[in-house]
């Protein structure tokens, strides 16, 4: 099961991958000169897709009162546009790993629990800037939808095994971007070296809080019997008829970016998010909390 | 630029690290007996399914544990505890995991087994076919269809039905023998059941705990069992139960009652009609028992004492040349 959702999240990351090749090769066509990022930015498309690291922490109430933490594969893949005064991004990030409980170091018996997680996440987010010239950086205020789907596994729980739950979230979203482009010639690179090529860089920080949160969890006794209508009964439906949706709780990510571009073929992105949930639902509660480390391509399309 | 760097990596991971600790609520992960134990009963108090049905005073429970459940407890002491706290439940869909053992109620155990499989090998069944799950043959001179099928969670194929409900169409009867078959899978049921099914049919309702009084369940919910869309068995059919027909199998056995063409011989079913669900104590060990509830269609439960036989018949484990209950079975089927 796990080899199997691997493969998939591979295969997306591969299909991102051809896409990013063959989006590069229209860039080098179009490129005349040598304009700077921002520049890039503003005349096309972005796209990115990349691969990383999760670090996740959950707990459900429901089951446990333990945190579980896991390790986890991720992939993700973005399309960023970016106008004079506004920015729209939609992105989708899907996660696989195995997590284990935080059990008590002290006992006379090894308890091990595990856990398999798989995770994905939407955003949308549409921001229009902000100057605030003292701050020699551009802000962008705004709003941002997200919504993360999880499925979890822990075969110890039984009937209980499947946990699933879906969040949607209405976010108020700030970003600020600060530019460290810099010429040849211009300051120094690694600190000693005289820098022989123009760098374009790029550093940028934007922070989300929830402001509608909704979240659809498990009813009160987290599975029961709904009605069965013989061998036609779904499975799946089965498993979330005691689910609902609850109005509450709390969400707030952060992402910090660290753009390169290189001779403006294409443009490293290296992305530090964070991303915390607290989902009460209606009868017991959910935590989550996301540290994810990604390498990603970011390029520029017509 | 690096004053930028810092205050951003700052806020990004300090600032991240202490609004974790801020906002999310304390690790509960604990290894001390009395945390464990309030737990466990807590968690029961709130969700389990018969309290009022078996007359348990889970107050005079807490009572009675309580006083031993101290920090010096071993682990081996402290299951031992929680689990006989359990136990007073009287149900086996009632356990506590932990790394050395298993705690087990054991309804079986005080009653008779009423199946012995020698005893059908030997002087019943001559030829048996295995088909999928399922074990069958000829018997009674081929007039009777024999079919044994031991676990619900044995995975039931259509096309291993479809080969077994071709094979006796032309016989007089189909005995079905789910003795000491202690249950499994409750998908399982209507794939099984809707091949005796002449018409739709409301079989049972259930119900689930929703709040915190003992009394508190959701609106019944219906099972239904459709005919199968292919090939059917129409003539009478016998289900074959005992003590030992265990939750899955109860619950198949109370749904039996339903349908005029089929019959229930032997002994009273175990029960074990609730749907078992799990959870986790502070110290990791993990725990199930009952939520719902099924219902007959005069909204009685009768699953969790076990569904009684409409022909009850004794094994006699004196002759075990033969089986009184498959006799019985076969006499009804030839009359």
């Amino acid at each position: 099961m796990n080899l199997r959702i691997a493969s998939v999240l591979f295969a997306a990351f591969l299909f991102g991958c051809k896409i990013s090749s063959a989006a590069l090769q229209r860039y080098e066509s179009d490129s005349t000169g040598m304009p700077g990022f921002r520049d890039y930015s503003l005349m096309y498309s972005n796209y990115y897709s990349g691969i990383g690291y999760a670090n996740v922490t959950h707990r459900d109430f429901a089951t446990s009162p333990l945190f579980y933490d896991a390790s986890a594969v991720s992939v993700n893949m973005g399309w960023p546009r970016v106008k004079e005064k506004s920015r729209r991004e939609i992105g989708i990030e899907a996660l696989a790993g195995i997590s284990s409980a935080r059990v008590p170091m002290k006992t006379e018996y090894i308890v091990i629990s595990s856990s398999g997680i798989y995770s994905g996440n939407v955003h949308f987010d549409y921001l229009r800037k902000r100057n605030f010239p003292k701050l020699k950086s551009e802000t962008w205020f705004g709003l941002s939808l997200q919504s993360r789907f999880n499925f979890r596994i822990n075969s110890d729980l039984g009937n209980n095994g499947s946990g699933i739950e879906a969040l949607a979230n209405l976010m108020a979203s700030g970003r600020i971007e600060k530019d460290f482009s810099k010429k040849a010639g211009e300051g120094k690179a690694f600190l000693f070296f005289k820098r022989k090529k123009d760098v374009y860089r790029m550093l940028c920080f934007q922070i989300n809080a929830g402001f509608l949160n909704f979240n659809y969890r498990p009813g009160y006794a987290y599975s029961g019997f709904s009605e069965f209508n013989g061998s036609q009964t779904n499975g799946l439906q089965f498993l979330l008829a005691n689910h609902s949706w609850s109005l509450n709780g709390f969400r707030i990510n952060t992402k910090l970016e660290w753009i390169l571009n290189k001779k403006n073929k294409y443009s490293d992105r290296w992305v530090y998010s964070w991303d915390l949930i607290h989902a009460p639902g209606k009868y017991e509660r959910f935590q989550m909390v996301v540290h994810t480390f990604t390498y990603s391509m970011l390029l520029f399309r017509k | 630029m690096r004053i930028y760097l810092i205050i951003l990596l700052g806020i990004s991971l300090f600032g991240i690290a202490g609004c974790e600790k801020i906002l999310l609520e304390k690790d509960l992960a604990s290894s001390d007996p009395r945390d464990n134990f309030n737990y466990l009963w807590d968690q029961v108090d709130k969700k389990y399914s018969y309290f009022e049905l078996k007359n348990i005073d889970w107050n005079d429970v807490r009572m009675r544990y309580s006083d031993s459940i101290n920090s010096d407890l071993t682990e081996e002491e402290l299951f031992h505890f929680l689990a006989g706290m359990l136990n007073e439940l009287r149900d086996d869909h009632v356990n506590l995991f932990s790394p050395f053992n298993i705690s087990v109620y054991n309804v079986s155990i005080n009653y008779n087994k009423s199946y012995n499989a020698r005893t059908i090998d030997e002087n019943y069944l001559s030829e048996p076919r295995y088909t999928g799950a399922f074990k069958h043959g000829f018997i009674d001179s081929g007039r009777v269809a024999y079919v044994r099928y031991s676990s619900f969670i044995s995975e039931i194929k259509e096309q291993d039905l479809d080969i077994i409900i071709s094979r006796y169409s032309e016989t007089k009867g189909l005995i079905l023998d789910i003795r000491e078959n202690g249950g499994g899978s409750v998908f399982n049921i209507p794939l099984l059941l809707e091949r005796f099914a002449p018409s739709r049919t409301l079989a049972a309702y259930s119900i689930t705990r929703n709040g915190e009084n003992h009394n508190d369940f959701t609106e019944p919910a219906p099972f239904y069992i459709n005919p199968h869309d292919g090939d059917v068995y129409s003539k009478p059919v016998i289900v074959l139960c005992d003590r030992g027909s265990y939750s899955a199998s109860t619950f198949f056995s109370l749904l039996t009652k339903a349908f005029d063409n089929i019959s229930l011989v032997g002994d009273t079913t175990g029960g074990g009609g609730g749907l078992p669900n799990g959870g986790q104590l502070p110290n990791g060990w993990t725990y199930r028992f009952s939520v719902t509830q099924i219902l007959d269609l005069n909204y009685k439960n009768f699953a969790e004492s076990g569904v009684p036989p409409d022909i009850a018949v004794a094994f006699n484990w004196n002759d075990l040349e033969h089986d009184e209950i498959l006799d019985r079975a076969i006499l009804e089927l030839n009359q």
